[in-house]
């Protein structure tokens, strides 16, 4: 098992976020504090409307704070312009949704190339997907596209999109709310094997116990706010998983 | 522009196959129609044209100083052997061709037991070797009907007037160049179509020598039909002349001043050009602007994505300047070559516009130059520059919008729809 470091990737103090839809005020958010550290998988859980996506896509600079202080790598999201977030997007982070999100026009290989050439990798950059594929078992899919491919196919392309680029944290916004049990259970094996052996960091939202049982830290939210955080114990992942 | 960039275009375009194809369609038709009208007009224009600066009037036109506004018989251009030996030294000049007009009462010289009926016709003298060069007025004539001597070419009009076939005699009744009466038998060696409308409607073709020696006007002409390397070149090569010889009591005319009404009309063109140029420029910016705004709005979800993963904007952006283009040169591409065909083909038939409006009538005069209305398009590769250059231009103006739209999405906005 790959230990977590003392480095803090993630670091949220009393972060809110309110939408604001026609005068009606949406508080997604209500003063969240915490932090993330490299290596850890970590499941952010809770029912429908808690706040589980909205805390991923701010951690994933997709959208804004209302109040607080969100750093993410060390940077003060706030603060970073457009361009600055896009480019921590492609460098450092890893994504990973929940409808997949492959361009349905390009194969499973040109789907993970493609970031790497956004990235503006020239070397080794085929070598680097078929790597990235045959990590997660799709080599022999390489050359189809998504259409051609099962859901849990699709969602495994997409994980190996996200990890192709050598993220420092993958985000993943409820991978398996689409797959069925057994595709369900061979992406998180993947995933945790990732977070072993690579030790790349992994966040989740779900609300789906299988996913839960994998995660070594597991946070709860309520209306918004942390209800509980946990840290499981190594005896207790082995037993659930 | 990344490669990869081109290759999502190009797949894209494959996504929804109809609206592609109606674009597509839309786009073709624009540039056919840019390709077939304009061609169709160059083989109209072009015509007239290599008429006007052909066998009508050359590239520079000599003449007695009176005889363009008088046309009679009298006004000469005399020591005819002196002038065009003095005009073979320029080096501009590719040839001079005399000519001897004047008018006469013809009829058929046939014996018959009733008088015959005369119509007036026009004695037209040329050296015809020259005339049977390139730019002649029997440049289209094959060596069987060029008239020797004691015969003529016979305009089709007045053969048809006459009741005069090839092979039969022509009475020619006329005044020399002192005015005494003349005329002569000459045997019609051939009836002729020619696009000057004097030699199609009265014209009597026979060599110099004869029309000469009818007329009593030996090593005269009543005109010089002067052509140089290139009609362009007009006003060089009447200055050459100016300087070869005193054109005292003579004009030298170019062929825009000799035939205004008739440069005026080919000018045209250019209008028509501009005219189809625009039909396809509107016609592409449609089909394109359609294309690219629906695909847009349709991949909102897609852009937002590729914009969450980290790419820029100017990606984006690129992503749909590049389909619109590919849409473009598709477009373009067929509509050439359906367009180029359909030209080779009707170059080749020719379209007798006359009859597809129900009407016999094969051509129609302006000025002195005979319009066909049987006419052979003629393919000009700039009619596919021109709609591949508005076509590219349009397909990225027609796309700007769209891509701006899309380089503006917010990521988490655009991937909610």
């Amino acid at each position: 098992m790959t230990a977590t470091t003392d480095e803090v990737l993630v670091k949220a103090q009393n972060v809110t976020k309110v939408y604001h839809t026609d005068e009606v005020a949406t508080h997604a958010l209500r003063g969240i504090t915490t932090e993330v550290t490299a290596g850890e998988f970590l499941a952010i859980v809770g029912p429908s409307g808690s706040g589980k996506t909205t805390l991923l896509n701010l951690i994933g600079a997709l959208d804004a704070v209302t109040d607080g202080h969100l750093e993410v790598m060390g940077h003060n999201v706030a603060r970073m312009s457009k361009r600055q977030r896009a480019d921590m997007r492609l460098n450092q982070l890893g994504f990973v949704f929940q409808a997949y999100n492959l361009f349905p026009v390009l194969t499973a290989q040109e789907n993970v190339e493609f970031v790497l050439e956004l990235q503006g990798v020239t070397d080794n950059r085929t070598e680097r997907a078929r790597e990235a594929l045959d990590q997660l078992g799709l080599l022999d899919f390489a050359d189809r596209r998504p259409t051609q491919m099962s859901g849990g196919q699709q969602q495994r392309v997409a994980v190996a999109r996200a990890i192709a680029s050598r993220p420092r944290l993958v985000l993943a916004d409820e991978p398996s709310a689409n797959l069925d049990g057994e595709n369900a259970r061979i992406l998180l094996d993947m995933m945790h094997e990732l977070n072993e052996q690579a030790g790349i960091t992994f966040v989740f939202s779900t609300h789906d116990p299988r996913v839960i049982a994998y995660a070594r830290r597991v946070i709860t939210l309520v209306d918004g706010k942390i209800d509980t955080d946990v840290v499981k114990e190594r005896e207790a992942m082995a037993e659930q998983t | 522009m990344k490669w990869s960039t081109v290759r999502m275009g190009w797949r894209n375009l494959g996504r929804n196959r109809k609206r592609t194809l109606l674009a597509v369609g839309a786009i073709a038709l624009g540039q056919f129609t840019l390709v077939f009208v304009n061609s169709l007009m160059a083989g109209f224009f072009l015509d007239a044209l290599e008429t006007v600066t052909g066998p009508m009037v050359g590239h520079v036109q000599m003449y007695h100083a009176d005889w363009r506004e008088e046309r009679a018989v009298d006004l000469y251009l005399d020591n005819l052997a002196e002038r065009r030996a003095a005009l073979a030294a320029i080096p501009e000049l590719e040839k001079a061709s005399p000519r001897i007009y004047t008018a006469v009462l013809a009829a058929s010289g046939e014996r018959t037991d009733e008088p015959a009926d005369a119509d007036p016709g026009f004695i037209v003298g040329v050296d015809v070797s020259l005339e049977q060069q390139r730019g002649g007025l029997l440049e289209r004539l094959d060596d069987t009907q060029i008239p020797g001597s004691g015969e003529v070419a016979l305009g089709r009009v007045l053969a048809t007037r006459l009741g005069v076939t090839e092979g039969q005699l022509l009475a020619i009744i006329g005044q020399d160049v002192d005015g005494f009466p003349v005329d002569d038998l000459f045997m019609v060696k051939a009836v002729i179509d020619s696009n000057v409308d004097l030699v199609r409607s009265m014209g009597i073709v026979m060599p110099i020598a004869d029309a000469g020696e009818l007329l009593m006007m030996p090593d005269h002409a009543h005109e010089l039909i002067i052509h140089g390397q290139d009609f362009r070149e007009a006003d060089t090569l009447r200055a050459a002349i100016a300087d070869t010889m005193d054109l005292d009591g003579m004009a030298a005319l170019t062929w825009r001043e000799a035939a205004p009404e008739i440069v005026r009309f080919i000018d045209m063109k250019d209008w028509f050009d501009f005219i189809f140029l625009s039909i396809v420029f509107v016609a592409a910016a449609a089909g394109i602007a359609n294309t690219a705004m629906m695909s847009t709005f349709e991949r909102r979800h897609e852009f937002g994505m590729l914009l969450a993963v980290g790419a820029r904007p100017r990606r984006v952006v690129g992503m749909v300047l590049v389909e619109s283009v590919i849409l473009g040169l598709i477009g373009v591409v067929v509509g050439s070559v359906v367009g180029a065909t359909v030209v080779w083909i009707t170059s080749h038939t020719g379209i007798n516009y006359a009859a597809l409006g129900g009407s016999d009538v094969e051509a129609f005069a302006y000025g002195d130059y005979s319009i066909p209305l049987f006419i052979y398009p003629r393919f000009e590769l700039r009619h596919i520059v021109y709609g591949l250059v508005a076509v590219s231009g349009t397909s990225v103006v027609a796309s700007l919008w769209p891509a701006a739209l899309a380089a503006r999405l917010e990521p988490m906005e655009a991937m909610r729809t």
